[in-house]
């Protein structure tokens, strides 16, 4: 049969953001995948060897659109690590607190977006309801809805109000009952079973190979999982467990793992997880101060050296490497973000073979993020 | 397992709606605390008697949104340069991550909740922010005016279409 070719995006609904697949099918079957990245470069690497270090902060967290509080984490752990600061206790649990947040708001995204690319419109648009009441916590803590701003080197920026741990706590009941519908319309539904099991498989062998993190490479069986292997914030005080297959609790393995099915059962299982830690943070949240104090921002000089810092996201692994030599702005600033490995390197593999009708499921599970594939 | 599980769903069709109908109703968080709190960065306010003119604000400001126009009418100290500008802020360039108002050394800048502005010509989203920011006094949203402009639009959209 005669190849053709197929353009997915980018103003394809089927697509997770402004990129684009171009696919070489057989009948309905690709035999080729190429990802198209440019829509959204806008040279965040350079543009902050031209920024001091405190202006950078409003600038890393537009990396990752869905949750851009890990980036401003990760760049804060950086620089704290070449001023040689050790950050106030209070402040490391509200870190905790704005992260797990963030990663339950992303996951929420996530999983209406990949339920909306098998046909089940209903989710998307409770989940972006849903996660609007996370987003006002996020209003009335850090001050924006989506752009925090909020996590500092040497702290976070402001306290926490009064009122806001019951709010906290409100939110989580309720996206906790909320939780058991999801799984009726979406967890437990036949259609699930029958379009995502089997599919779109990272050969677990070649899972670490290829780059691979996160929820994704905790889908294969490998337990790893920054918040527990280098604890950052206060999750080194924070009881958790590793979700990875094939221990998916009250949902079964109905795979032998790696597949789309079970990607998207330990997303929905770690929103749990992040409840309960949320839950855990905001009752050991000690009192205290919460930033350190700052040197002028106009005359900050970082002493010389390199740094790196990771964290772990709701996509996967995030890494800053930043360098100074001892000026008033960043040497070099390198992101290693977790989409571009899932993005370019895993799904041009993984679609080989895939069904045409597969492909955006599959791009989905794998939670790629235009934005910070380009950067 | 089961192919009527998802059937659950219909019971929304007796639930009162997430959404709200805006500008009627007002936005609040689960609690029905009223949004958006004070603490919510949006148009600046400045004091300009307490303001210095020191362009601190202007030189954290990555975005280059912050411009100075002088004000003959403010005497600073005698002898002293300057002290009589205040700054402009361009909102089409503006990212409200509130590093000016961080920086500022009199605490005269400060961010306000209020974030509506609505208007058909570009040149009012630069302006020099006042107390009169905070007192919400520039900043009812005409909703009527807005109504009229988009019927005016159409309007002449279709004789041109014609």
């Amino acid at each position: 049969m005669k190849e053709y070719e197929l353009f997915i995006g980018p103003q394809h609904p089927g697509i997770t953001g402004n990129m684009m697949y171009h696919l070489w099918a057989e009948g309905d079957t690709v035999v080729k995948a190429e990802c198209n990245v440019g829509y959204l470069h806008r040279g965040f690497e350079k543009l902050m060897e031209s920024r001091l270090w405190m202006q950078n902060i409003p600038l890393v967290c537009r990396i990752c659109v869905p949750e851009p509080d890990v980036n401003e984490a990760a760049y804060s752990m950086a620089v704290e690590q070449l001023m040689d600061w050790e950050v106030p206790e209070r402040a490391r649990y509200i870190r905790t607190i704005v992260l797990e947040l963030a990663r339950i708001s992303a996951y929420l995204m996530a999983i209406g977006g990949y339920a909306g690319s098998i046909g089940i419109y209903t989710l998307p648009q409770w989940m972006t309801g849903d996660r609007d009441y996370i987003l006002d916590i996020f209003e009335q803590l850090t001050g924006a809805r989506v752009y925090h701003i909020y996590i500092w080197p040497g702290g976070v920026r402001w306290d926490m109000p009064d009122n806001l741990p019951g709010l906290i706590e409100r939110t989580l009941n309720y996206i906790e009952k909320r939780l058991e519908l999801y799984d009726d319309v979406l967890f437990r539904n036949r259609i699930f079973f029958d379009r995502a099991v089997g599919i779109g498989k990272i050969p677990k062998e070649k899972a670490i190979e290829w780059g691979v993190s996160g929820p994704n490479l905790r889908a294969c069986g490998y337990g790893y999982d920054v918040r527990k292997l280098e604890p950052y914030a206060a999750y080194d005080e924070i009881d958790f467990d590793v979700v990875k297959y094939p221990e998916l609790g009250k949902f079964e393995a109905l795979s032998d793992g790696c597949d789309v099915y079970t990607r998207m059962i330990i997303r929905r299982l770690e929103i749990e997880q992040s409840i309960d830690i949320v839950r855990q943070a905001l009752k050991k949240m000690p009192e205290g101060d919460i930033l350190l104090k700052h040197p002028n921002w106009l005359r900050w000089k970082v002493p010389a050296g390199y740094a790196f810092a990771r964290v772990e996201s709701s996509k996967g692994e995030y890494g800053y490497f930043v360098v100074s030599d001892g000026g008033l702005k960043p040497v070099r600033v390198h992101v290693r973000g977790p989409s571009y490995t899932h993005g370019i390197n895993v799904a041009e593999r993984i679609l080989k073979g895939a069904n045409i009708a597969d492909v955006s499921q599959i791009l989905f599970s794998l939670d790629i993020c235009p934005p910070d594939i380009e950067r | 397992m089961s192919v009527l599980k998802p059937l659950k769903a219909w019971k929304h069709l007796a639930r009162k709606p997430h959404t709200i109908r805006y500008p009627k109703e007002e936005h609040t968080d689960m609690d029905g605390n009223k949004l958006p709190t004070d603490r919510l960065r949006g148009f600046h306010s400045n004091d300009l008697s307490r303001c210095i003119g020191c362009k601190l604000c202007g030189s954290i400001c990555m975005n280059g949104a912050i411009t100075y126009e002088e004000i003959p009418e403010l005497k600073g100290k005698e002898g002293v340069k300057g002290i009589n500008i205040r700054p402009v802020i361009d909102y089409g360039r503006c990212c409200f991550c509130g590093l000016c108002t961080d920086i500022c050394p009199t605490k005269s800048l400060k961010l306000t909740p209020n974030y509506k502005l609505i208007s058909t010509d570009i040149n009012d989203f630069k302006f020099m922010p006042t107390q009169l920011v905070e007192k919400n006094e520039n900043f009812e949203m005409d909703l009527n005016a807005v109504m009229f402009s988009a019927k005016e639009y159409a309007e002449k959209f279709e004789k041109e279409e014609d």
